[in-house]
């Protein structure tokens, strides 16, 4: 990512203690991090705050991560997903790449991969949107 | 008639391998053919037995009656033209020669019974022509003259003899009563049986004994008897002969069916021994991985305050630094087993990867190799070079690789040897076999290889869930795998792996594949 450009992430997890940590350590690797508990609020932040990435936890109560997943890319296709979860299994995480997901990435998660993931994505996001201008 | 002893009963492998007990092999199929064999031979021959024996019996009661008349008609035709002969020719030894039969029945007077005059030698051929004319020349009944004390006067036909003998010794003091029955039966020294008819004749004061052998006056119902025997013999044997065959077929092919069923159940139940642990280590990999991953946060977290951070003295920040470095390292390796736990339970994140089947080989060898250095092993691959990239989760088949490969290594442990790999290509499926020259895998283990937590290696130098985790991933992508002992030497296992396009994918939309999200994007 080019310097100055800020990556705009929304972290989205039902565990408060995990969003708080994880979102410190990834602002301290200089991401612009938005916090929200649930699928739901995701899709209004989503359309509250412009975003480049949406990392995504799997199983929450509510609209989970999978439906959150699919509404996301309908409302933003260019939005990127990386999926985080604890409850990994093949059905999910096969579905989670053809809905559209960057990555599937399992709980816990080294920081610096994440963050590089991340920055991936937004690169990804900004090449795709650019080329579509 | 006898199953091989190799075959077992149902129930007895490794269905319950840690019970001793087992039914001895083949006997419960042994005793089953011996039920059938009694029930399709006795069931159909019973009645055709005694059917035949009813009809027998029957048609040998009337032919009895059918012999008592006959015999006693033909007797006293016989008896009368004898009396009619002497009657007329009696006087020609005895008295006038002239003079007609009818008149020397009247001269005669009644009969004394106070013995007859021996004839003449002349007289008893006189009396053997008239006993032949009066039989004729093809009669089955005979005839001898006899005087009172039941000695013979005329020559004694060989079917006679026994008879003639039979009844002088029953009766050695005088002649025996001959009214009350006139045919009757009676058994010579040899158990022939015969009807005969004893009279006195009235031209002179001798008895005639008109005789036959029962056989020859039953010979129709006799021969009969005999060709009813054989047909129930014969039908009897085809019987037999028929249900020792269907038997034998039938229990065979029970046998063959309970085997089929036994293993299915043994599939069934291995299937459901990995569902069981791996529904157990979902839910422990489950609840562990959030907090594992805050506790990991957390650490890093203070290790990043570490860095950036330059208040804390520089002794606590290395002692800090250090702690924190083990509650990373530590968190990370339950991650670790959780996610061997995972994998174990077929949810791990399977990633389909375009995959160059020959190079995941060379790779899973060489990683193999560089656990274990083994310069007596020599492995050799045979691996079609047209094999096109796969869409395959190369990760998983890559452990599956290793882990076989492992095996094998640890095999020939002792003996060096040689591991051979070989794939090929057939319809939808990929064909692999890992064999190896070691000692093979004891006929006892065999069932058990794929269990979880099976190992035959020393405590600490294995889980025993290297191949029932092979077993769960080829299980899981649809394929299959088997192991077997190789006729020489060595172990074989031999798996199948789907091609794409038959990759089962699940939980997925056919109706919106990833191509449509590409384009919109």
């Amino acid at each position: 990512v080019s310097t100055g450009q800020i990556v705009r992430v929304l972290l989205v997890d039902d565990e408060s203690v995990f969003l708080e940590t994880l979102s410190r350590r990834l602002r301290a690797r200089s991401l612009q991090v938005l916090c929200v508990e649930g699928g739901g609020e995701a899709l209004t932040a989503l359309a509250a705050h412009p975003t480049d990435v949406v990392v995504l936890d799997m199983m929450m109560p509510g609209l989970g991560g999978l439906e959150a997943l699919r509404e996301i890319k309908r409302s933003d296709p260019s939005v990127e997903v990386i999926i985080l979860t604890g409850h990994a299994d093949m059905e999910s995480a096969v579905a989670g790449m053809r809905f559209g997901a960057f990555d599937f990435l399992m709980k816990p998660v080294d920081i610096d991969h994440l963050s590089s993931r991340i920055k991936d994505a937004a690169r990804a996001r900004r090449a795709g949107t650019e080329g579509k201008r | 008639m006898n199953t091989s002893p190799r075959r077992e009963a149902p129930g007895g492998r490794a269905t319950v391998p840690t019970q001793g007990t087992r039914m001895a092999p083949g006997r419960y199929y042994r005793g089953l053919l011996r039920r059938m064999l009694l029930i399709g031979f006795l069931l159909p021959f019973l009645p055709l037995a005694v059917v035949s024996a009813i009809v027998i019996t029957q048609f040998g009661k009337a032919s009895e009656q059918t012999a008592r008349s006959q015999f006693a008609e033909s007797s006293h035709r016989i008896l009368s033209a004898i009396d009619v002969q002497l009657a007329g020719a009696t006087p020609r030894s005895t008295q006038d020669t002239r003079a007609p039969a009818s008149h020397r029945r009247e001269e005669g007077g009644p009969r004394s019974g106070t013995g007859a005059p021996l004839p003449s030698n002349a007289g008893q051929e006189l009396l053997n022509r008239v006993v032949r004319e009066a039989l004729g020349p093809s009669s089955i009944v005979q005839a001898v003259v006899l005087d009172t004390h039941l000695k013979p006067l005329t020559a004694v036909p060989a079917k006679l003899q026994g008879l003639v003998d039979a009844l002088a010794s029953k009766s050695p003091a005088g002649p025996p009563a001959l009214e009350s029955q006139p045919v009757q039966e009676t058994n010579d020294a040899e158990g022939t049986s015969y009807l005969y008819l004893l009279d006195r004749l009235d031209s002179g004061p001798w008895q005639v004994l008109c005789g036959a052998p029962e056989r020859d006056l039953r010979g129709g119902y006799h021969t009969a008897l005999r060709r009813t025997q054989l047909v129930v013999l014969v039908t009897g044997l085809l019987l037999a002969a028929n249900a020792v065959s269907l038997s034998i077929r039938l229990v065979r092919r029970i046998e063959a069916a309970d085997r089929r069923k036994q293993k299915q159940t043994e599939q069934m139940l291995q299937t459901g021994k990995l569902a069981a642990i791996g529904q157990l280590a979902a839910g422990v990999g489950h609840e562990i991985n959030n907090p594992v991953a805050i506790m990991v946060e957390e650490a890093g977290w203070i290790d990043d305050l570490l860095h950036d951070t330059e208040t804390p003295p520089v002794e606590v920040r290395a002692e800090m630094s250090r702690a924190v470095g083990q509650i990373q390292r530590q968190g990370q390796r339950c991650k670790e087993i959780i996610q061997k736990l995972l994998s174990f339970a077929r949810e791990t994140d399977f990633r389909l990867q375009e995959t160059n089947l020959a190079a995941l080989v060379a790779d899973a060898i060489a990683i193999s190799l560089a656990r274990e250095k083994r310069p007596d092993v020599e492995i050799e691959t045979s691996i079609p070079e047209d094999l096109p990239p796969l869409l395959l989760p190369a990760n998983e088949l890559e452990q599956v690789f290793i882990n076989l490969i492992g095996n094998a290594l640890d095999a020939m442990e002792d003996t060096g040897g040689t591991v051979s790999i070989s794939l090929e290509l057939a319809g939808e499926r990929i064909l692999v076999t890992v064999s190896d020259t070691g000692p093979g895998i004891p006929e006892l283990d065999l069932p058990r290889i794929f269990d979880p937590f099976f190992t035959t290696k020393p405590v600490d130098q294995g889980t025993g869930l290297g191949l029932s985790i092979s077993y769960g991933i080829l299980k899981k992508i649809g394929g299959d795998i088997r192991v077997d002992n190789l006729p020489g030497r060595g172990a074989r296992f031999r798996f199948t792996v789907p091609v794409p396009g038959r990759f089962p994918v699940p939980g997925t939309d056919p109706q919106r594949p990833p191509a449509d999200l590409e384009v919109e994007a």
